[in-house]
């Protein structure tokens, strides 16, 4: 029996978005490119904000992404999904945005007042408050909001992107290994780092707080966000 | 079980299970991690918390952006082609003169090597006969000599050096 070679996947045909930056190469069409700023607009800040931790720092970025996309239109070719490039140009932009800062750390430089005011908090200082955790009462939603988004400042840079683009953008572990530009193994150890240190943190609160009402674990692919 | 190294087995379990709670293990792998979690009730409630924590990531907000994002993106985007076609303008215009003066250096070139050799061309038989003057002056005299490497030998012997005539 002859084995068929996978057939490449046709981008164009089956991604509306690869389309509409088609147009954008092509026909200089502004109303296309506005149309994926609108699409991608809160995609791309909520990634960039859980990822920076600054609101306007994350709208600079988006708008730095928006505006490589549009600086590369000529020499664009859908190789792969339109969010997953555009993802990969987003991690470039944060890694680089990351890098200056913990460098302006480094030498002293103190925060701008848009910036964080100090640096998140350790990943073994969170662990350690949280095993010496002993709450009178259940957490409040914001309280618990708080503490997941210092439990995730806490995850270094690449396992917080590969969580955020799994959490947020639903995307599979091919897609997170091509947007990283890694080895979808390197995203498996990734992820499965992450999401142990971000149980190691959370699990006290959880279980002394209201944790989610189960009794059996979900079965795969269950609450995920999904693309499409 | 690994007992020689419990943390690389720890994270290979940690693996299998966050894989299967993405959805990324086969259907046989997700069958074998079912089969486990019904027999090992530590095996499940790590599932469990596994499972638990990301879903406290459903607390973390989505950003919504302001409403002017749009069109202060698509403003910043459009200074930039403006900035953009302005210099491709200029680049054009210099690319096109460096052109123009390009061809006017091959035209200079190539017409003054077509010069020169129409010139060199049309000089050559002026040029032979000048060197041949000598030649020429004495062409009576030479139609009378029958054997030249005999007189060639005279000359060599200088028997007759004060009857020669200055050359150029």
């Amino acid at each position: 029996m002859a084995l068929t070679q996978p057939q490449p996947i046709n981008y164009e045909l089956h991604d509306p978005d690869v389309r509409l930056m088609l147009q954008v190469r092509d026909g200089h069409n502004a109303a296309a490119f506005e149309e994926l700023v609108t699409r991608y607009q809160n995609r791309l800040l909520t990634i960039l904000e859980h990822l920076v931790g600054n609101r306007e720092q994350a709208e600079d970025l988006a708008q730095e992404v928006f505006l490589r996309v549009f600086r590369a239109r000529e020499r664009y070719e859908p190789g792969a999904k339109f969010s997953t490039w555009l993802f990969t140009i987003a991690n470039n932009v944060a890694s680089n945005a990351l890098r200056s800062r913990s460098r302006r750390r480094e030498v002293g430089v103190p925060e701008g007042s848009n910036g964080s005011d100090s640096a998140p908090l350790q990943l073994d200082q969170l662990a350690k408050a949280a095993s010496s955790f002993m709450p009178t009462r259940a957490l409040d939603k914001a309280e618990q909001a708080d503490m997941v988004r210092q439990a995730v400042a806490a995850l270094n840079e690449r396992q917080r992107m590969a969580l955020l683009l799994a959490k947020f953008e639903g995307m599979s572990y091919q897609d997170i290994a091509e947007t990283m530009g890694l080895s979808v193994q390197a995203i498996k150890s990734l992820l499965s780092r992450a999401r142990v240190n971000l149980k190691e943190i959370l699990t006290p609160y959880v279980e002394q707080g209201t944790p989610p009402d189960e009794s059996q674990p979900k079965k795969p692919g269950n609450g995920q966000a999904t693309d499409e | 079980m690994n007992t020689e190294n419990p943390s690389l087995e720890s994270n290979a379990i940690d693996e299998e299970l966050v894989a299967y709670l993405d959805g990324e293990l086969s259907r046989d792998q997700a069958a074998k991690i079912e089969r486990r979690m019904a027999d090992d009730p530590k095996y499940a409630a790590r599932l469990n918390q596994l499972q638990r924590a990301w879903d406290l990531l459903d607390t973390l907000n989505r950003t919504e952006a302001d409403d002017d994002f749009v069109h202060s993106t698509v403003e910043m985007v459009a200074v930039h082609a403006v900035e953009e076609a302005k210099t491709q303008k200029v680049r054009i215009v210099r690319r096109r003169n460096f052109a123009w003066v390009a061809i006017a250096i091959l035209v200079f070139a190539v017409s003054g090597v077509t010069y020169f050799a129409i010139r060199h061309r049309l000089e050559r038989p002026n040029r032979e006969l000048v060197q041949n003057l000598p030649l020429i002056e004495r062409v009576d005299d030479y139609q009378n000599i029958d054997n030249l490497e005999f007189v060639k030998q005279l000359a060599s012997e200088n028997l007759f050096a004060t009857e020669v005539d200055d050359g150029p």
